[in-house]
């Protein structure tokens, strides 16, 4: 064999060479599957976490506007219902005004020309 | 006895005075007009621009002294008639087909979309603010107490220079010095003339006669049943009554109108109301200690 063939085949042989370990570490055969597992659950555990922890917060919140709202709709029925009652008693005045100060003037039937005639307005 | 007459509110303003003729009358006259013109402006439901009208496009008004006033009476009307007289049937009005100057409605025409609106319509008024507030979707018509405000306070001015009477389409107010001679007034009555002599006080009438047109063939008029949201039915044809001033008088007459013939009388002579009820069947009774 000549020098240019011994040159060939130790090329094509590291070449090769190359190759098979290029696909052994893209294989990671060293690798768990458990460490695979592991970082997506860790991915979803930190997920979960900030979830809950918003969840905690806008229930805080709610909690919040719901007192402010309760205690303002509290505020609005006392109001109405001071506004109803006086309402009835403006109501009532009113009935006992009309009942007690009606005083009809003096009128009665005449015998004299009118001068002028009251007819439907 | 010095007279002016003029065309106001839908209908002719009479205007009396019983003095001699002078400057001093022609100027209460002359006032006297001004002040119509002055409140059908701000109390006319068929003007736009009127303070009622704003009030009834915007819900909220804090109000002039007049239409607070009004209201104000208004409300108290309401109240001592359990309903019977009620401003909020504005819908039921324009429902039955006045929607417009009495002058410029239609005699016949097909039956307008609306429905019968019933009254008992929410508003309120805060005197301290003078702020009238309508409830959602009501809207007030004055027309059945605004005249007798406007013929009520033409009369206090016009007393200034004697003994006056005002009469606007039959709301009559008398005011001023006492005189010798009771005012006679005609009331409109089949059979022979009625006339009844006041030295104070007002007279009004309400009925059906009068204000009336047609929709999709039935008759329609502007008594409107605040109960029911349509015109009102009964065996009265008028109604007119004797009280202390004309917005009471007007209230009185059409919550008599709408008892029927019956029971208008048992009230008005329990209430001791002097009134002349005229029936559908030309019946004229006298109730309420009138003779």
């Amino acid at each position: 064999m000549t020098k240019h063939v011994v040159r060939a085949y130790a090329a094509a042989a590291a070449v090769l060479v190359l190759f098979l370990a290029w696909a052994v570490i893209s294989a990671n055969p060293w690798a768990t599957p458990e460490a695979k597992v592991d970082q997506r659950l860790t991915a979803l555990n930190t997920r979960e976490a900030a979830l809950r922890r918003e969840a905690v917060q806008v229930q805080r919140l709610v909690k919040r506007r719901e007192t402010v709202y309760r205690i303002r709709l509290a505020s609005r029925n006392r109001q109405i219902a001071q506004i109803e009652q006086a309402h009835q008693r403006d109501v009532a005045a009113a009935r006992a005004a009309a009942a007690r100060a009606y005083t009809a003037p003096s009128v009665s039937v005449v015998r004299l020309p009118a001068v002028t005639v009251t007819r439907t307005s | 006895m010095e007279r002016r007459e003029i065309q106001a509110m839908g209908t002719t303003v009479e205007m009396f005075v019983d003095a001699a003729a002078g400057e001093a009358v022609a100027r209460a006259f002359d006032e006297a007009c001004a002040e119509i013109e002055r409140l059908e402006a701000l109390l006319s439901r068929f003007r736009s621009e009127s303070e009622l009208s704003r009030l009834n496009r915007r819900g909220r008004l804090r109000a002039g002294d007049d239409l607070f006033a009004v209201v104000a009476l208004a409300l108290q009307a309401r109240a001592s008639s359990d309903g019977r007289f009620d401003p909020t049937v504005h819908d039921a009005m324009v429902a039955a087909g006045y929607d417009r100057t009495f002058d410029d409605v239609p005699a016949e025409a097909p039956p307008p979309p609306g429905a019968a609106a019933p009254g008992g319509g929410e508003f309120r008024i805060d005197p301290d603010r003078r702020e009238i507030t309508l409830g959602p979707g009501v809207r007030l018509d004055l027309g059945g107490i605004a005249k007798g405000y406007v013929v009520d306070r033409v009369a206090e001015r016009l007393a200034a220079v004697g003994p006056c009477l005002v009469n606007a389409g039959g709301d009559i107010r008398i005011a001023g010095p006492a005189r010798r001679d009771p005012w006679p007034v005609g009331v409109e009555a089949p059979g022979e003339p009625l006339v009844i002599g006041l030295h104070e006080g007002a007279v009004a009438t309400s009925g059906r006669d009068r204000r009336r047109w047609r929709r999709g063939g039935d008759e329609q008029h502007h008594l409107i049943d605040p109960s029911i949201g349509r015109p009102a039915d009964g065996d009265l044809r008028t109604v007119t009554v004797v009280a202390e001033d004309a917005c009471r008088a007007e209230v009185l007459a059409k919550s008599l109108f709408l008892r029927g013939a019956r029971e208008a009388r048992v009230e008005a002579d329990a209430l001791g109301v002097p009134c002349v009820l005229v029936t559908d069947d030309d019946r004229v009774v006298l109730a309420g200690g009138l003779s």
